[in-house]
């Protein structure tokens, strides 16, 4: 009796009380974590008139230039300030890592949807905040050309066509009557239909997030905060805070997370470590194209081919998620939702391709996200280090110069026997056409290069009880498995020394089984 | 079979903290490292990261009292017996020979678990300790050539990682090699050994030899030499252990199948415990106390005792000696004797020994 008290005192219960401690106290839990709840939202002044009582607007427009010329009677510095933003110029100045100026945007840049805007202004001018942009004699010191209701209507009716002008049977009295501060739906009008149909592009942005649950998007949230894109894409005299880093070369203007969650937002030290590597969408966005799919691959060398002497449109269902379609004019493209973002290492700084430049690798990469691991640990920019970041990343195929190595701008947008690819199918004259608005020169001989554009993944952002788990990335099925050069726990390992230790392992095994096997023997002789 | 005491109650408290925690720290490095999924991988992080932090707490303890006590003399590897003791797992074991190093409380170890504790406690629990810490502190911070240390850090720890469970599994497969498959756990578990009577013999004969030599700082035989030939192993300097120890030591002794006595300086038995009693019962002596220690030994062994006790009073130790006892039915029954002076005021007040059945 007294060895079972003496035993229970020296080992049993120290044992529970030491692994009691371990097992319950959480060295890593802070105890006043950041409070979501004190976040100040932006406070958006209420409108300081009512325009339906101005008797400037109480009138009909024929017009689009019209309405603008009726707004700027009041808001007469309007005008110029906007026309200095890219909303207006589709162009920007930037600066390269060493210090160099480039000027860059949708005039000189090309991606993989529809290739560039240049001899398709036609089209392409649907989303331009502008009336009459129908080719490059488009006037922009015009400030009548502004179109102010593209983002000001709050009817939700308004909507663009072609050469940027509204859409034929709008109220356009109604519609300036009722103006006031820009609602989701008149951003995500343009920044959700890029490219071609909804959620094409981007794959976080898309015309769901007009009205949709916190499972969706939580900031956009109908049953949630329901914020609208300005209070985070902050804006003074027009001029809006956030970059698409395929059109952007440096790390500047950017939005981020912290405007209103802090560096520190997690209840766990370890996890607000992570801060310093991982951008808080990595986590927080596991999955996107929640609801509509987006665009992952375009095939343009595909296009071109005739069903019967026409040309034809088909669709061919590869997944419950994901299917591909094809069209003569636009080639082959796979269309998919749910997806997992690829991750990079990126430090807000990319270098963007432009028609100058010449292909020196396949895939081509249109705007290569700068960054490593080492640019974490010892970074350029000592408040901005790289970190991982989550992308979408476009695959496509499209025509390129043989001899001249230079990415070709195709007329795509016209009617028949202008060169348009999408009207006389001859990438030939679609090529030489384009090349020609552009200014550039093209050889003659044409062919298909691969190509990759990286699309930062910034909505879209889960509820945090579906933020990505430890495992996500620190387990053999890493997230991360593409990003190499750094050691990752759970994630790594030295297959020599793996293999050693589970040999030396089952030799001990064994050792013990034999010597065991040979003692029972022995005894029983 | 006999039980002997052999593990004090911090070694046992040790022990079984360590187990587990190394226990708790493989389960949850492993799951870390990726190899399997159990408890997810944030709390394996978090429980991993609680039990390093008590394990570096244990190990300073530990190397703390192991340096106080001198006991770290037990880790430090030898050749003596080392080619026996392979020889014995490789082929004694198996044909029942006996074991070629007897355990005690002051020599707990064979020459190759000595080895292979030393290499643990002095190379591989170290590597863990340091690679561990480097780990959680200055993981993205050190460089090492082109790459950064992290990598090669974490591989040592893992390297280590698979040598421990390796440890754990011989470790536990030769505890039921002792005198019965689990006398080596009950021992770990309650301190008291299981022995064939033989070995507990030489072990309790082991301790007493020491507990005298803690008290006199130097052990004689009967014939009066100084004798320190069985002790120049591991334990010749061992002279400073606390008093506690010893007290402690001296109750679990007299808890063992051993007898003890206590004479004061008149020759006048003072003292005996049961298993005292218990050995001399089959003789006409029942109650010792009050008479004088020559009490019905015939005249070669008289000599003897009146030898030690004279010996004794002059400050001297004796060990192991026979004595025999005449028991009524007229046969005679051997045990060997240990004796040490007691005192009182610091002037020699009398003698206090312990003895061994040999019969």
């Amino acid at each position: 009796m007294k060895k079972i008290i003496q035993v229970f005192l020296v080992i049993i219960i120290p044992e529970i009380v030491i692994f009691s401690l371990i097992g319950i106290i959480n060295p890593d839990k802070i105890i006043m974590p950041f409070d979501n709840t004190k976040i100040q939202r932006v406070v958006v002044d209420s409108m300081p008139a009512d325009h339906s009582k101005f008797a400037e607007l109480n009138k009909d427009f024929a017009s689009g230039k019209e309405v603008t010329e009726a707004c700027l009677k009041c808001h007469t510095n309007r005008g110029k300030e906007f026309m200095h933003t890219e909303h207006w110029k589709w162009l920007k100045q930037d600066s390269l890592m060493n210090g160099k100026k480039v000027i860059l945007g949708k005039e000189n840049t090309p991606n993989n949807f529809c290739i560039g805007v240049n001899s398709n202004e036609h089209h392409c001018s649907e989303c331009h905040a502008g009336y009459g942009y129908g080719d490059k004699n488009f006037d922009f010191t015009d400030q009548t050309n502004i179109d102010c209701l593209a983002c000001h209507d709050n009817t939700g009716t308004y909507r663009k066509g072609e050469d940027g002008e509204p859409k034929e049977g709008l109220d356009l009295g109604n519609i300036a009557r009722n103006i006031g501060h820009p609602k989701r739906e008149n951003c995500i009008e343009c920044h959700g239909k890029g490219g071609g149909g909804n959620n094409v592009k981007h794959g976080d942005l898309e015309t769901a997030q007009i009205s949709c649950t916190r499972d969706v998007d939580v900031h956009m949230a109908s049953d949630g905060v329901n914020m609208e894109c300005t209070e985070c894409h902050k804006t003074h005299n027009h001029k809006m805070t956030g970059n698409v880093y395929t059109l952007t070369t440096s790390n500047a203007n950017r939005g981020s997370c912290t405007q209103c969650h802090t560096a520190a937002p997690h209840k766990s030290k370890i996890l607000n470590q992570h801060f310093q590597q991982i951008a808080c969408q990595t986590c927080h966005i596991p999955i996107y194209a929640k609801v509509n799919p987006t665009k992952t691959y375009w095939d343009w060398s595909t296009a071109g081919q005739f069903d019967n002497g026409e040309p034809y449109k088909e669709i061919d269902s590869i997944s419950p998620t994901s299917y591909s379609k094809y069209s003569t004019g636009h080639g082959t493209a796979i269309m998919e939702s749910h997806l997992t973002p690829e991750y990079v290492w990126f430090n807000g700084n990319a270098k963007i391709f432009t028609f100058k430049d010449k292909i020196t690798e396949t895939p081509l990469v249109f705007n290569k996200l700068q960054g490593s691991y080492d640019d974490n640990i010892h970074p350029r920019d000592i408040n901005n280090p790289s970190k991982i970041y989550p992308v979408k990343v476009m695959r496509g195929k499209q025509i390129y110069d043989y001899n001249y190595k230079t990415l070709i701008q195709p007329h795509t947008v016209g009617p028949k026997g202008s060169g348009a690819y999408w009207a006389d199918f001859d990438w030939d004259a679609s090529a030489r056409t384009g090349m020609e608005y552009l200014g550039l020169p093209y050889s003659g001989k044409y062919d298909f290069v691969n190509t990759e554009s990286y699309w930062i993944l910034n909505h879209m952002v889960s509820p945090k009880e579906d933020a990505l788990s430890c495992e996500s990335c620190h387990s053999r099925e890493s997230r991360l498995a593409n990003l190499k050069g750094f050691y990752l726990p759970g994630r790594d390992k030295n297959a020599a020394l793996e293999i050693s230790g589970i040999v030396f392992l089952i030799l001990v095994v064994l050792g013990v089984a034999g010597h065991s096997t040979l003692r029972i023997l022995s005894k029983k002789h | 079979m006999k039980k002997v005491y052999i593990y004090r109650r911090f070694e046992r408290f040790w022990h079984w903290t360590q187990t587990l925690l190394i226990l708790t720290l493989a389960l949850t490095g492993f799951e870390i490292h990726g190899s399997y999924h159990l408890m997810g991988f944030q709390k394996a992080v978090l429980v991993h990261d609680n039990a390093a932090y008590t394990y570096m707490g244990l190990i300073l303890l530990i190397f703390f009292w192991l340096f106080l006590t001198g006991e770290w003399r037990q880790y430090m590897p030898t050749k003596r017996h080392i080619l026996d003791q392979v020889q014995y797992y490789l082929y004694g074991i198996f044909h029942n020979e006996e074991h070629p190093t007897k355990k005690t409380m002051y020599h707990k170890f064979n020459p190759l678990q000595q080895g292979a504790y030393f290499a643990l406690d002095f190379i591989i629990l170290p590597t863990m300790v340091i690679t561990g810490a480097l780990y959680l502190f200055f993981a993205d911070s050190l460089k090492y050539h082109n790459g950064y240390a992290i990598e090669p850090i974490a591989y040592i720890h893992i390297a280590g990682a698979f040598f421990l469970v390796g440890f754990v599994i011989f470790h536990v497969y030769l505890t039921t090699t002792g005198y019965k498959p689990l006398s080596a756990i009950k021992a770990m578990i309650t301190g008291w050994e299981e022995m064939s009577d033989e070995e507990a013999e030489v072990a309790v004969r082991e301790n007493i030899r020491m507990l005298m030599k803690f008290s006199q700082r130097r052990i004689m035989n009967a014939e009066g030499e100084e004798d320190n030939s069985m002790f120049d192993i591991s334990l010749s300097e061992e002279i400073d252990h606390s008093k506690a120890m010893m007290i402690d030591f001296q109750k679990k002794l007299k808890e063992s199948n051993v007898g003890y006595f206590k004479i004061n300086k008149d020759g006048i038995y003072v003292e005996v415990n049961d298993v005292w009693k218990e050995l001399y019962s089959k003789t006409d002596i029942k109650d010792p106390i009050g008479k004088d220690y020559r009490l019905n030994r015939k005249a070669e062994d008289r000599k003897t005792v009146e030898n030690i006790f004279s010996q004794v009073m002059k400050g001297k130790t004796i060990t192991g000696s026979i004595v025999a006892r005449y028991n009524t039915d007229g046969t005679k029954s051997y045990h060997t004797i240990s004796a040490s002076p007691y005192y009182e005021n610091n002037k020699i007040a009398g003698m206090e020994g312990y003895i061994i059945d040999k019969s």
